[in-house]
């Protein structure tokens, strides 16, 4: 399920939109996760509120989209623009990567509830399609 | 046995008498043929699912998103009783129809998007919560007669 051409340029048209709202969509998300999802709360025993009000979890929101902002302006080459963080989410912080298919699920919600009007399912199926090639990017360095 | 919160339990009952079951079945549905294309294998017989227009604009698809919903609201009603609910429509799934139950998740997370954004500021994490875990019942009971 890789990226054709109109994938690509579906999903920097939306990112596009998406970016001034991006770090509200992150902190949602991942807000969201840890309420609807608890057991990825075990990878954040070290935060002291996990609630999606913290404080904690919208900056680690807004880290997180940041850098998948930063993955759509690599996109041409996903794996190697990813390297380093594969290699983070691999050896140090050991993240399951069945984990990333929920925030992936969390952070398309927000914006099917951000942006009703754009997120029609021609561009959802574009930023799912996106978002599990960025999964498979980070999971590389795993074995 | 589900334990199920007076707020997950009031949440649940208070979704589906707000969303117009015709409207959120047909979007619900539409989508997940449409993002999980694979999901077409069971709907050959709905006539033209070539593109997204196509399935967006097909009757069948429609009526057939109606029939889920008021599916659900078996579940809804009797929420308690969940997996015996549904035995008959496990074993229809999985003996007649055949359908791969790793599907009904990809259904549900259609239909969470389609009810978030209808609900929009009302769908708090919380709520989204107690929708998950109802859904994660549904799926679990829809996955009970299969072998």
């Amino acid at each position: 399920m890789s990226l054709s051409a109109k994938d690509k340029a579906v999903v920097k048209n939306f990112w596009a939109k998406v970016s001034p709202k991006s770090a509200e969509i992150g902190g949602e998300a991942l807000g969201r996760m840890l309420t609807a999802y608890p057991q990825t709360k075990i990878y954040f025993s070290h935060w002291s509120d996990l609630s999606p009000s913290s404080a904690q979890v919208k900056k680690h929101g807004a880290t997180i989209m940041a850098a998948i902002e930063d993955a759509v302006s690599k996109i041409d080459d996903l794996t190697g623009g990813l390297s380093a963080l594969s290699e983070l989410h691999a050896f140090k912080l050991r993240v399951d990567p069945a984990n990333f298919r929920i925030l992936s699920h969390n952070i398309i919600l927000c914006m099917g509830m951000f942006f009703p009007a754009d997120f029609t399912p021609e561009v959802h199926v574009s930023v799912d399609k996106f978002l599990q090639n960025l999964a498979l990017a980070l999971s590389e360095k795993y074995r | 046995m589900v334990v199920w919160t007076d707020f997950e339990r009031t949440t649940i009952q208070d979704i589906f008498s707000k969303i117009d079951y015709a409207v959120v079945g047909q979007a619900a549905f539409s989508r997940c043929l449409i993002v999980y294309p694979w999901t077409q294998r069971y709907f050959g017989g709905f006539g033209n699912l070539y593109n997204a227009a196509a399935i967006t604009s097909n009757p069948r698809v429609a009526s057939h998103g109606k029939v889920i919903m008021e599916a659900l609201e078996k579940a809804v009603k009797d929420m308690d009783n969940i997996k015996a609910t549904y035995a008959e429509l496990s074993a229809l799934h999985s003996e007649k129809l055949q359908v791969d139950p790793d599907n009904f998740m990809l259904l549900g997370h259609c239909l969470t998007i389609v009810v978030a954004s209808q609900l929009s500021k009302a769908f708090t994490p919380e709520v989204h919560a107690a929708f998950q875990k109802f859904l994660a019942v549904v799926v679990s009971s829809l996955r009970k007669q299969y072998y």
